[in-house]
């Protein structure tokens, strides 16, 4: 039979063309599915992928601000940041968990349970420790433990360590300020955070070419305090030996400029290490200056004079029987330390007589007493722009006792603090004008443009100039030849008012525990500084003459010492009387008409 | 044809050069990222210098220091000071006036400033 090869070959073709048909037509129906996906996602889940892929790709890293420092009126800092490495840990990474956890504790000499602890987490972050000093973190970085990362924080150092720990404070571990002016001025010191938006390669590491957005933080604003380091240290370490010496709970002193309020050092002792403050006890931490009420005792007597003299009740000539120590009034027993008869009023209150000062007081009046208190500022926040400051306490003479005429201007049934006290007699060696007391100069940033200025404030004019004068030379007696003898400074002239207070215990004067305060300035006829030293419990010995005056004289040396001033330089052509000349004329040395202030 | 080739090719020649410049920037890109935390570490090391250096200034510090070495430290006499003005012995300055006339019996004992200037001449 003869075959046709044509036939079979078409055949085949026929077949092959089929065959081809279906393959294309598979293919084709495969085309049209990953469109019909591809359309999918595209439109209906394209968000989804979209920020899944961004997820993987970007991120948000938050830029910390650097926080403001806190420097002396030199420019020397007493806060400051570092920047140190936390350590933490991704524990799904970690492979081999008791080796990192072995490694991890030996290294950092933290409990092995508390790693342990964090390092079972079963988290993406977990802390292990934070602000790690160099030394160790460079130690656990040397050991290239998996799972491990490093992220740099900020920390706040103070330098200076104790000095002046009660006015600057500190923060906590996420630098929010706790204390002091760290606490007063956290908003100006924090600064703002930014943050920019990053593409990050396969490595996670940022792409810098590929950064979409970017808001850069704000540092924080630098402080700049009134106070003098120098001056801090030397009145610290001043107040830290007086209250070793006499065995006392506590103490501040204030030194301040009576022409502008400036603070210059203000120290409370028991002091705390600023670096280790977490360790020290609260009442450590509390800055007496400024929250601790105490009745002012005899130094009150300073602001009764003031109050006579500026109502020109008596002149100070004139002459009050002291009863010999003792006089029965209002129901009460008045004494006085050392009993005297026949007085002048400058006399009563250089020798700190209770009886003189009251009979004084008496002339004066309680309502002409209580408006000169207030002149004072005393019973209201001075305002100096630290946190815990408190009011005092002075009562309204309609709210007075029948004995609140003799206690009141001697300083009882008042309760103030030393800082209202510095800048009541700083108002006495300022010719009469209250200041506002100043603790910063200004705020600026950290290119030196300056944010905020802090001007000298003169609140009100408490005395007249005249009065101040009058009230100077009084005071100026109490320390060359009252109860302040030991407040003198050597090539100097000062003045000041001692004091000796009964503290109140469950509502009654004790007999055993005292306040020992001196208020005063140097040098008496133009007054550079203002000191109130105010010493907590102070025992065997009680005296504010014994124990707080010498503290005033050591202070004012030191700090006159390092300002190189001396009594010749500040008082050429306005002293030209010398102690001799006075004693010829038979006139207190600081008699008022004699003294020509011309630099005044 | 030959249009389309021409075409093709610019467009192939710009697209290579777009993937170079892509790849020029992450290059330069991590250049930078490296620098940049090269400064955070120098920066960070300053700060840490500074904190030092103020910590080594703190007065308690500084006296502490002067105790363990029993060093004994004093202010000098208004004599043995000189008071410098623009460079020169201030005229009317109280210590440059002292210092012509040292007190009588100190001279023996302590020796002038311009004395002690001498010694260091020489040496």
């Amino acid at each position: 039979m003869r075959k046709f090869p044509h036939f079979e070959i078409l055949a085949e073709n026929r077949l092959s063309k089929t065959r081809l048909f279906f393959i294309f037509s598979a293919f084709l129906l495969a085309l049209i599915c990953l469109l019909l996906r591809l359309g999918f996602l595209q439109l209906y889940k394209s968000s989804k992928y979209h920020s899944l892929a961004q997820n993987q790709s970007r991120a948000v890293i938050e830029m910390q601000p650097a926080r403001g420092k806190i420097l002396d009126r030199g420019g020397r800092e007493l806060a400051l940041d570092v920047r140190l490495d936390s350590l933490y840990a991704v524990s799904r990474e970690i492979k081999n968990k008791a080796a990192v956890i072995d490694a991890v504790t030996r290294t950092l000499g933290l409990p092995r349970e508390l790693v342990a602890n964090r390092i079972y987490r079963d988290k993406l972050f977990v802390w292990i420790a934070r602000k790690l000093p160099v030394s160790k973190s460079e130690a656990v970085k040397r050991l290239k433990l998996d799972g491990l990362g490093y992220v740099k924080e900020s920390q706040r150092v103070y330098p200076k360590g104790e000095t002046a720990c009660h006015l600057v404070g500190f923060t906590d571990v996420d630098n929010n300020g706790l204390e002091g002016i760290e606490l007063y001025y956290n908003s100006f010191l924090k600064g703002v955070p930014g943050w920019r938006l990053a593409q990050k390669d396969a490595k996670q590491r940022e792409l810098i070419s590929k950064q979409m957005e970017m808001v850069p933080p704000i540092d924080g604003y630098n402080i700049h305090l009134t106070i003098d380091e120098v001056i801090q240290a030397l009145t610290e370490k001043e107040l830290a030996a007086t209250c070793k010496k006499h065995n006392a709970v506590g103490g501040s002193v204030i030194v301040m400029d009576p022409k502008t309020g400036d603070i210059l050092a203000m120290a409370t002792y028991p002091l705390y290490d600023l670096s280790n403050a977490r360790n020290s006890k609260a009442e450590h931490r509390r800055n007496r200056a400024i929250t601790d009420l105490f009745e002012p005792g005899s130094v009150f007597k300073a602001f009764t004079l003031a109050g006579i003299l500026q109502d020109k009740t008596f002149s100070l000539e004139e002459k009050f029987d002291c009863e010999r120590g003792s006089w029965a009034v209002a129901g009460k027993v008045l004494h006085d330390h050392h009993g005297s008869g026949v007085l002048t009023f400058r006399e009563v209150i250089e020798k700190s007589s209770n009886i003189g000062t009251v009979k004084g007081a008496m002339r004066l009046g309680a309502a002409k007493l209580y408006k000169n208190i207030k002149a004072f500022g005393f019973g209201e926040r001075t305002g100096i722009g630290l946190a815990g400051e408190v009011r005092g306490l002075v009562p309204h003479p309609k709210n007075w006792s029948r004995s609140s005429i003799i206690n009141i201007p001697i300083g009882q049934g008042v309760a103030v603090t030393p800082l209202q006290l510095a800048v009541a007699i700083g108002a006495i060696a300022n010719d009469g004008k209250l200041m506002k007391p100043r603790i910063l100069t200004h705020i600026d940033d950290q290119d030196g443009k300056i944010i905020q200025s802090f001007e000298p404030q003169v609140v009100s004019e408490a005395i007249s100039k005249e009065t101040s004068l009058q009230a100077r030379s009084v005071l100026e007696g109490a320390v060359s030849r009252g109860t302040g003898k030991k407040a003198a400074v050597p090539g100097f002239r000062a003045a000041g008012k001692t004091g000796t207070a009964q503290k109140i215990v469950n509502g009654i004067y004790s007999h055993d525990l005292f306040n020992a305060s001196f208020v005063g300035f140097v040098p008496y006829d133009e007054p550079k500084l203002v000191i109130v030293v105010n010493i907590d419990e102070p025992h065997p010995v009680i005296f504010g003459g014994e124990v707080a005056a010498p503290a005033f004289s050591r202070v004012a040396s030191g700090i006159l010492a390092y300002w190189q001033i001396s009594q010749t330089e500040v008082a050429s052509g306005v002293m030209k009387s010398t102690g001799k000349d006075l004693k010829k004329k038979n006139v207190p040395s600081s008699a008022p008409a004699k003294i020509g202030l011309a630099a005044q | 044809m030959k249009r389309f080739l021409a075409i093709l090719g610019i467009v192939t020649l710009g697209g290579l050069f777009y993937v170079y410049e892509e790849v020029e920037a992450m290059r330069i890109g991590y250049t930078i990222r490296k620098q940049e935390e090269s400064k955070v570490q120098m920066l960070d090391h300053t700060r840490a210098l500074k904190y030092n250096i103020a910590r080594l200034k703190a007065p308690h510090v500084l006296e502490k220091r002067l105790i363990s070495q029993r060093i004994d430290l004093q202010a000098p006499k208004s004599w043995q000071t000189l008071v410098l003005s623009n460079g020169a012995v201030a005229k009317n300055a109280a210590a440059s006036a002292s210092l012509q006339r040292a007190p009588f019996f100190s001279r023996f004992f302590v020796g002038t400033a311009q004395a002690e200037a001498k010694e260091t001449q020489a040496r």
